[in-house]
């Protein structure tokens, strides 16, 4: 941790202890009357979306090698596989990589909930090509066992085959029978948000179906610089003072000539990076997005942003951001099953965090919009939910 | 006549020479004694207790303040901040005493020792439940049979330990009541804690059916409206258990044994777990 944030964070703590407010933020709008727009081309460089090429993977040689072993494995044991992941880590990108391995694997993606079996059959044989219609997983298994040649299948985000009510969890039950009925002909990989794995896990003992499984290591800090220097060649990185920065630092860059002081400046860019990354390869993407404070022709200026404290969330408020944790996203309607709340009640809940940003909307392929946590905010929210609820995830 | 002068003027001198040592003995103990109370009592004395006194009286409220917003901004580690406070309350009042003792009196070691006999023996007569209320609240705080913020049961009141002092205990009960204990009484009595010292605690669901139900059926739905609600601490385990009953009329007793995630929201777990159990018995046409 760099020592402005160590500073920062002592500051803090003795605040909490004696309960002296700290000072108030900006407002919102005074902050978005500041931000400078910054041109389309440069923003897009930070776009987030999936790798396909093992090429352009950087740092995942052990994923790699412990999916490859798995797939040696399955041939011999059939046994399938679970990919564990948080948000924005990078889960997506090293299946979607990993098909070097199996050029024939079918990935089954999603970014709605698969409530009904009807639609769970008809995306299992839409990937399987199956032109057949089938009433039930039971019918499917049948014809996959007795005509189907040997396939794998990724898919991805499982927990969309759940919901958090009473009979919310027979659907993925039944998939997990049909995955164990069929996995001699086909080689599972399954991924899960890691937030919704520790939940099933609590209350299904969900890995214990997976006897293969791989968790997502954080990506290395000098990887991380490489991606977002990567991303702004091209530009030349200017780099300027944080607003709140140690006495040490600001001595430092009183001494230092211009050049020194621009070194000093990217090593502290860097470092809030990382340390606010934790070594996820999207929130590092995010911080460097945010962090451009304005762009000149070729000139990118890069401002460190700080992310300010969450601590006063009411109980409820709470309850929402663990739902949809443990769903990686949820409607308004959804919302109002998994906490057997009013729709009213769920609306103004979900309306305060959006407007304090912590969680976003999303437009699925059906035009219903969900809500998912804002990455920016993943680890604060993490942070509050261990506290304030008691949960011992990691 | 001469003998005569001479003895009234013997009678005259003693006299004058009696009263003269008279008023010198007793200017000489006003003296002592004014000497001695001014030790004793000094200006610079009574600004000690009187400093030691408000400086104890401050300590006091702001370790009440302390506490308190420590338990609100470290939810979490709550019950453990709570522990401490009653133990360390006492260490304050022990140091002010022993401060006032020494400084006051600095007394030797066999008039300590004279001094604890003789106020035992008045304490033992006149001060006795008192003394029994204060002895009581050292064993708890020594033995610990509960903490603050345990949820106890004790003379049939329910409820969180919001306070232990010397001579009471304060429980503040599920009806938003206060209910003050004395000591005396906590220590000669059975206690039930819910929690001993954790954060979560066991909630105990009781739903009530006919007695001819499928209970695989309802076993499926309590066991999901559990793991389903918001309140539960995940990370432990739920069980449920039946039992028939056939006292005024037949029926089957359902029990959902879970952990509530805090203490705090017991009877809002019990009500959303019955809630939701319920809901689904009607979907399915358990209850009409």
């Amino acid at each position: 941790m760099a020592l402005l944030e160590k500073i920062q964070y002592s500051k803090s703590f003795l605040y909490k202890l004696f309960d002296i407010e700290e000072k108030k933020q900006v407002s919102v709008i005074e902050e978005a009357e500041e931000k400078i727009q910054l041109p389309e081309e440069y923003l897009e460089r930070f776009t987030l979306y999936p790798i396909q090429n093992k090429e352009f993977l950087k740092n995942r040689e052990e994923e790699f090698k412990s999916l490859e072993k798995a797939y040696e494995n399955w041939k011999i044991v059939k046994s399938p596989l679970l990919v564990v992941d948080e948000p924005g880590e990078g889960g997506t990108s090293l299946l979607h990589a990993s098909t070097y391995i199996y050029p024939n694997a079918k990935i089954l993606e999603t970014n709605q909930s698969i409530d009904s079996y009807k639609k769970l059959i008809g995306l299992l044989t839409n990937v399987l090509r199956i032109s057949e219609e089938f009433k039930n997983l039971k019918d499917l298994e049948k014809f996959i066992n007795a005509s189907l040649e040997d396939e794998v299948i990724i898919l991805e985000n499982i927990e969309r085959l759940f919901i958090r009510r009473i009979k919310g969890f027979d659907l993925l039950e039944d998939f997990l029978l049909f995955l164990h009925a069929t996995k001699n002909k086909i080689y599972w990989i399954i991924s899960i948000n890691k937030y919704s794995f520790y939940y099933l896990n609590r209350v299904k003992f969900f890995a214990s179906h997976f006897p293969s499984i791989i968790h997502l290591e954080p990506i290395s800090k000098k990887q991380l610089k490489v991606e977002i220097l990567d991303r702004n060649q091209g530009y030349q990185m200017v780099y300027l003072k944080p607003n709140k920065i140690s006495k040490k630092i600001e001595k430092q860059l009183k001494k230092a000539s211009t050049e020194e002081r621009q070194n000093i400046l990217e090593d502290l860019f860097f470092k809030n990076m990382s340390a606010f990354a934790k070594g996820n390869i999207s929130k590092a993407i995010l911080y460097a997005r945010n962090s451009a404070y304005n762009v000149k022709l070729k000139t990118v200026f890069i401002k460190p942003i700080h992310i300010k404290r969450v601590d006063d969330l009411s109980l409820n408020e709470l309850f929402i951001l663990e739902a949809i944790f443990q769903h990686r996203s949820l409607s308004i309607k959804e919302l109002n099953i998994v906490l057997r709340n009013s729709d009213r009640q769920s609306r103004l809940s979900i309306e305060k965090l959006l407007e304090r940003e912590l969680i976003r909307p999303t437009s699925t392929v059906n035009g219903k919009t969900q809500y998912r946590v804002n990455l920016m905010y993943l680890d604060i929210l993490k942070d509050l939910l261990r506290e304030r609820l008691n949960r011992k995830f990691r | 006549m001469k003998k005569m002068i001479n003895l009234l003027f013997f009678l005259a001198s003693f006299s004058i020479f009696s009263q003269e040592k008279t008023v010198n003995d007793v200017k000489n103990n006003v003296e002592n004694t004014i000497s001695n109370a001014t030790e004793v009592i000094s200006i610079t004395k009574i600004l000690t207790i009187v400093v030691v006194i408000i400086l104890t009286w401050g300590l006091m409220k702001l370790l009440d303040w302390f506490f308190k917003n420590l338990v609100k901004n470290f939810n979490r580690h709550r019950l453990k901040i709570l522990r401490l406070q009653p133990i360390v309350k006492i260490l304050v009042w022990t140091l002010a005493i022993y401060t006032l003792i020494i400084t006051l009196f600095n007394p030797s070691a066999e008039a300590i020792y004279a001094l604890m006999g003789s106020s035992a023996l008045a304490l033992g007569f006149a001060l006795q439940d008192i003394v029994k209320n204060i002895f009581g609240g050292l064993l708890i705080i020594l033995d610990r049979p509960f903490q603050i913020g345990d949820r106890i049961n004790i003379k049939g009141n329910y409820g969180e330990v919001v306070n232990i002092g010397l001579r009471n205990t304060i429980v503040n009960t599920l009806d938003d009541n206060t209910v003050t204990i004395p000591n005396s009484a906590i220590i000669s009595d059975s206690i039930s804690n819910a929690n001993s010292g954790a954060l979560d605690c066991m909630v105990v669901v009781n739903l009530w059916l006919p007695i001819n139900v499928d209970v695989t059926q309802i076993r499926k739905i309590v066991e999901e409206a559990a793991i389903t609600s918001r309140y539960l601490n995940i990370d432990k385990p739920v069980t449920i258990l039946f039992f028939d009953h056939f006292d005024d009329h037949a029926a089957t007793k359902v029990l959902v044994k879970a952990y509530v995630l805090d203490a705090r929201y017991e009877k809002l777990f019990e009500g959303d777990v019955t809630e939701a159990s319920k809901k689904a018995f009607i979907e399915v046409g358990i209850y009409s």
